[in-house]
């Protein structure tokens, strides 16, 4: 895993990229063990040991509260965090930019506008739909509406080759945004003030509606789309050197493209489908992961996936605490960490010399 | 083991699961206007936790708070240990309104509906779910007498208009399909604001319908910067109502929550349309 | 088996840059392509590499269109280092130049793979760079990364059985000093004498001439010429196909004279 660096004399004990998965392992149980030990709902150390070791609990609504609420919104808040992490490894790499991130190709849009579809004119779907498809419905039109992007995006840069493709993906991505932006204003317009707020929160990004049931699907896809991401790890390395290259030795640029703008539909989709929009969490933690691990991504991919479990799941914590009763929407608090973040990585480009 | 923690944990087993369905003794009410018609009929005792929209009476304001009703957080509210949650509609998120159930506790979810028999068949469902099934249906008979009281004879329908704001100087107003629209009805008015539910007002709608009164309700005062500041915003300048200043100010949960105090609001609303109702038959 | 050019048009755009070209260097040989700016050699050797199809005529490469050939299996048997090549994240040096191992599947960290990288490394003259990352380096130590990664590209052919593996450089030289010029100048030339098919372009006559078995000569306006350099390295060829004066066109035939006139003891030496 770690680069061939590592193979040269005069190494230190542990390599960067060993120091770092250490680092994060450890603090994945710890986030592990405060988000289920923490919340609104007092749980004692004891019964969270109690429940995890298979025994019964003091307070008998613990195991409830652990299996039923707090356990599958952790599950969801790492997952969601490593797969849009890699998502944004793979659009860096794929764009030859640490500054880029997973909503460039206006899937995020798509997401939220068929996220808005449902929650303004799927009321009166909603009437015919059996009613135990209904927690369903939401998910799966932010699902759609992330892969409607991609497809629009890939279709209408279908013809174009090499170079000039990714930077025509990008164009196309730009428009999308704008036209899917538009078109959320739109329904934010006739929407209801039930509606409304609905979308807004739903915009904001939150853990708070992981339900068990779209839970499993949405977990199968991240697994299936990472799982895809992470076998692209030696094409990625090449694509540094720029496309042409890449294709000089041997790698199908064109057929990577398209491979990596469809897991990062089914990334972002299966993801709002989980949480709503959630934002800088594939741009801030593939650019930290990088600097501090180096670029090589066989160490990069499994960093950023752990990154981004750690990072989310520990915002979450967050956004169920600062404000109890109420919970901040955690794409804010990842805003709030994020942008400052954001900046200062600008800034120090900037410094350093933009490449 | 696993199979049954797997099976509580997913909410399949609501049966099985009775760790958290404490007794009907701990109410959450969801909605101001749950909140009003649990106390109005002697009922407030039971309730443990409001979300932050009941603030009236007083000692449902001293309640311990959840949240803010259509944004609602699971942990918060099981924290509250309810037995019952009675849900006005728009509360939620739905998700999390789920996620309650499946930790096992009931929720009884009110209809919407803007209509006197609406009120009335909501305060019947919150008696009969907390077992005071009488005094619901005696302040239901009540609160659907108060508001079929026919208006005075010769009555002429003064054109009316409520809105809301979003900030100082973006008003809204209500339309079709709003609670303001039939509280406007309600009152013996005439909404001339035509778009559908609450939609922002231009000075050329306004000027176009020439309400006679504008209806503000009460926390409308403070977002608009001040009832001065709300009178001489310019969408109202050529309008009857804004010329001559006749602003009727209404308790927005009162009004606009369609709970017990409608009644008090709409009588308060007709006494002052009376004057243009009379003025203009004359 | 090498690349055969038949009847070649180069174009860009609309406009013809070289027609009527016919070239076979023998495999194991090193071609010179020379020629004043714009004159189209860069376009001439995207069209070797078979990154496009030639505008007109064929590039043959074992007897196939070079652009026909599956992507996998022309990253085999060609080596291409284009103008100005860059690295966007800061890998270190020695992963950039293992990059080029990629079409042979053979590991950077043992084995052939390994001394095929460190080879190419010493080669270039970059070995001392080998953990630093590639965009920490200078102009010049960055292209020399590229040649080393080109390098160990041609290697790793010859080791895997490809008698004749095409090397295509396009102004690699450029930046560098003169140590490092006249030093990559002779590993380009042993490539050529270990089987490679070199094709490098070049500005400066000086440098390429005294290796190279073949010179392509590019000129606007004038068909391209392709012979033994002896036969191109003379004053009235030179002053036309560059627009020098007489004067100046004997001057740097003097030069590349000056290197040609010891050819066997300089080179020998080496």
């Amino acid at each position: 895993m770690a680069s061939l660096a590592a193979s040269l004399p005069r190494q230190p004990a542990l390599s960067r990229p060993a120091a770092l998965a250490l680092a994060l392992g450890v603090l994945l149980l710890l986030s592990i063990m405060a988000n289920l030990r923490l919340g609104a709902v007092a749980i004692s150390s004891a019964d969270v040991l109690a429940v995890l070791g298979g025994a019964t609990p003091a307070d008998p609504s613990a195991e409830l509260v652990l299996m039923g609420i707090r356990g599958p919104r952790l599950v969801a808040a790492m997952a969601v965090g490593a797969a849009l992490a890699l998502a944004g490894a793979a659009m860096q790499a794929l764009f030859r930019n640490p500054l880029a991130e997973p909503g460039l190709l206006g899937v995020s849009t798509g997401a939220a506008l068929g996220a808005a579809g449902w929650l303004v004119a799927g009321g009166s779907v909603a009437a015919l739909v059996p009613a135990v498809l209904l927690p369903f419905g939401l998910p799966l039109m932010g699902f759609l509406g992330a892969v409607a992007a991609i497809v629009l995006v890939l279709a209408l840069g279908a013809r174009s080759r090499g170079p000039e493709a990714t930077l025509l993906m990008l164009l196309i991505g730009i428009g999308v945004n704008a036209m899917g932006g538009a078109l959320i204003g739109m329904a934010s317009y006739v929407a209801t003030d039930t509606e409304l707020r609905a979308l807004s929160t739903w915009m904001m990004g939150s853990l708070a509606q992981v339900e068990q049931a779209v839970l499993v699907p949405a977990l199968l896809l991240l697994s299936l789309a990472a799982a895809g991401i992470a076998t692209t790890a030696r094409s990625l390395d090449l694509l540094a050197l720029g496309e042409a290259p890449a294709q000089h030795l041997g790698l199908d640029t064109d057929r990577l493209r398209r491979l990596l703008g469809l897991m990062v539909a089914l990334i972002v989709g299966a993801a709002v489908a989980l949480s709503g929009i959630i934002g800088f969490v594939g741009l801030i933690v593939p650019h930290i992961v990088r600097l501090i691990a180096g670029p090589g991504h066989r160490a990069l991919l499994p960093l950023v996936a752990l990154g981004g479990a750690v990072l989310l799941s520990l915002a979450d914590l967050a956004a169920r605490l600062v404000a109890l009763p109420a919970e901040v929407p955690v794409g804010i608090v990842m805003a709030l960490v994020g942008a400052p973040a954001f900046l200062a990585l600008l800034l120090g480009r900037v410094r350093g010399g933009l490449q | 083991m696993l199979t049954r923690r797997l099976l509580i944990g997913s909410g399949l087993a609501l049966a099985a699961a009775p760790a958290l369905a404490q007794p009907a003794r701990r109410v959450v009410a969801l909605g101001s206007d749950v909140a009003e018609a649990l106390f109005a009929i002697g009922a407030g005792k039971l309730v443990v936790a409001t979300d932050d929209t009941a603030t009236f009476p007083a000692a449902a304001g001293k309640l311990p708070k959840l949240g803010y009703l259509r944004s609602l957080a699971p942990e918060p509210i099981l924290a509250a240990r309810p037995g019952l949650i009675i849900a006005a509609d728009g509360a939620g998120p739905d998700a999390v309104l789920r996620q309650v159930e499946g930790a096992g506790v009931k929720i009884v979810r009110l209809p919407a509906g803007y209509a006197p028999a609406d009120v009335a068949n909501r305060i019947r469902l919150i008696g009969s779910a907390v077992g005071a099934a009488p005094a619901a249906e005696r302040l239901a008979r009540d609160v659907l007498a108060r508001l079929a009281q026919p208006l005075p004879a010769g009555w002429a329908t003064p054109r009316c208009l409520l809105v809301l704001a979003q900030a100082p100087g973006r008003i809204l107003a209500a339309g079709q399909n709003s609670a303001g629209d039939s509280f406007i009805r309600l009152a013996g008015g005439r909404n001339i604001f035509t778009a559908d539910g609450y939609k922002p007002l231009s000075a050329e709608a306004a000027i176009a319908g020439a309400p006679a009164i504008i209806i503000v309700p009460s926390h409308v005062v403070g977002i608009a910067g001040g009832l001065d500041r709300l009178k001489a915003d310019p969408v109202f300048a050529g309008t009857p109502a804004g010329r001559a200043g006749r602003f009727h100010v209404v308790d927005s949960q009162a009004a606009l929550g369609f709970g017990p105090r409608l009644p008090d609001a709409v009588a308060a609303a007709r006494k002052a349309l009376a004057p243009l109702a009379a003025a203009r038959a004359a | 088996m090498s690349l055969a050019l038949d009847d070649v048009r180069i174009a860009r755009g609309p406009r013809t840059l070289v027609e009527g070209l016919n070239a076979a260097p023998p495999a194991g040989s090193l071609t010179l392509i020379a020629g004043p700016n714009g004159v189209g050699k860069s376009t001439l050797l995207d069209a070797l590499a078979g990154d496009a199809a030639p505008a007109g005529g064929q590039i043959l490469l074992q007897g196939q269109p070079v652009h026909r050939l599956p992507l996998a299996q022309r990253a085999r048997c060609r080596a291409f280092l284009p103008q100005r090549v860059g690295i966007a994240f800061a890998f270190p040096v020695i992963d950039v130049v293992a990059m080029g191992l990629a079409p042979f599947g053979l590991s950077p960290t043992s084995g052939p793979g390994k001394a095929i990288v460190e080879a190419a490394m010493a080669d270039a003259d970059v070995a001392r760079f080998a953990a630093r990352p590639a965009t920490q380096l200078s102009g010049g130590e960055q292209q020399r990364v590229h040649i080393a990664r080109t390098l160990a590209q041609v290697e790793a052919a010859l080791a895997s059985g490809i008698r004749h593996p095409l090397l295509l450089l396009d102004e690699p030289l450029t930046g560098l000093d003169y140590a490092h010029q006249f030093a990559l100048m002779r590993r380009f030339a042993r490539a050529a004498g270990d089987g490679a098919s070199v094709f490098v372009s070049l500005h400066d006559l000086v440098l390429g001439a005294p290796h190279a078995d073949w010179l392509l000569l590019l000129a606007p306006g004038q068909p391209p010429r392709f012979a033994a350099p002896a036969a191109l390295l003379q004053p009235e060829i030179i002053a036309a196909a560059f627009a020098l004066s007489p004067c100046e066109a004997a001057r740097v035939l003097a030069a590349t004279g000056e290197m040609t006139s010891r050819p066997t003891t300089a080179i020998a030496a080496e």
